[in-house]
């Protein structure tokens, strides 16, 4: 009768035991183990030092913030204010207790339009504490070459209304500067949000 | 000159499409930031009739040009271009949303508000006007858990 009694007290433990481990792990994936940067993403990306309103803004200016970087131009009419509204959605998502540690970066890569003072306006009016930046086609072509934006400016355009073609990835880059992410207009804000938390916990 | 015939009488029997057969729904245009004289508007557009009907072009006139726009990827890029004609067969409709075809404006000559609400005319291959009243909408928090925009 006791040897009976003991058998079912150590099964018992051996569960609850188990029971345990299985939690411990989970808990430490959910709220212990670092991102992993996929590896596809490993030779992307860069510094770079470009001109805001505000003077020369450097990514390295924004070590220790989780920042999504977008490059597009203020006359588009479509893709560039889907990417900036669900990037500045992402950031309000990402909740209050990181709300200064998230930040985005929209990079014009038509400067012939886009003076600094113009795209710090467009920036802000999704949320200001996405910057806009731009530089000279020269630099332009280096940070684009660097973070694998694929764009076309026409050399000589007929009017001032023409269209630049560009590519449509929004970055999420970690706060040690690495490019940690790959989204572009069509994800979901809070997709990113999640993103941007994992990162900055 | 038999067959000529034939064409001339399909010509004349054919039945002229009507803009009272299109059924515009969901017209909208993107509020831009303050600064930028360029934005979308969006619609869809329904052929309730038996025949098909082409849009050949739109206006409007708060903005300096105004155009249908069509949106294709060239390798990793997102390109725009000018759609000649939109064709919409009997019974199916034509579809400019967010990501794809859309109506272009360019140059506001005021800046919109959200709420307001621009004649958009769409012209049809008939000589038809079909004027559509889009509302100007703010898109900014319209970024839910849904991920959608309506
Ligand atoms: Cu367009």
């Amino acid at each position: 009768m006791v040897a009976v009694m003991n058998k079912s007290l150590v099964k018992y433990g051996v569960t609850v035991l188990a029971l345990v481990a299985v939690l411990v792990v989970i808990f430490w994936q959910q709220f212990a183990a670092q991102p992993v940067i996929p590896s596809a993403l490993k030779n992307m990306g860069g510094d770079f030092e470009l001109q805001s309103s505000q003077g020369p803004l450097a990514l390295h200016d924004f070590r220790g913030k989780a920042v999504l970087i977008y490059f597009g131009y203020t006359h588009c009419p479509d893709v560039c204010p889907m990417a900036l509204g669900v990037m500045a959605a992402a950031m309000q998502q990402a909740g209050d207790a990181l709300k200064h540690r998230v930040a985005g970066i929209f990079i014009s890569v038509d400067p012939r339009r886009d003076t600094p003072d113009k795209l710090d306006q467009y920036a802000r009016f999704f949320d200001p504490r996405i910057k806009g930046v731009t530089g000279t086609p020269a630099l332009l072509d280096k940070v684009a070459a660097a973070w694998r934006v694929d764009y076309a400016v026409p050399d000589q355009p007929a009017d001032a209304s023409y269209a630049v073609e560009h590519s449509t990835f929004i970055y999420l880059v970690n706060p040690d500067g690495k490019v940690a992410g790959l989204f572009d207009e069509k994800t979901s804000a809070a997709v990113i949000a999640e993103q941007l938390r994992l990162w900055l916990r | 000159m038999k067959k000529m015939i034939v064409a001339l009488m399909l010509f004349v029997c054919m039945p002229v499409a009507h803009a009272a057969e299109l059924v515009v729904s969901d017209a909208w245009v993107r509020l831009p930031p303050p600064v930028a004289k360029d934005t979308a508007a969006y619609m869809t557009v329904e052929n309730r009739g038996r025949e098909a009907l082409r849009i050949v072009g739109i206006s409007c006139d708060a903005v300096d040009a105004a155009g249908l726009h069509g949106m294709r990827m060239d390798g990793a890029r997102m390109m725009m271009f000018a759609l000649p004609a939109v064709d919409i067969p009997a019974g199916g409709e034509a579809i400019f949303a967010p990501g794809g075809s859309h109506v272009m404006l360019m140059g506001l000559h005021q800046p919109l508000k959200s709420g307001e609400r621009i004649t958009l005319n769409l012209q049809l291959s008939s000589g038809e006007v079909l004027p559509v009243a889009a509302e100007v909408r703010d898109m900014r928090m319209n970024h839910g858990h849904h991920g959608g925009m309506h």
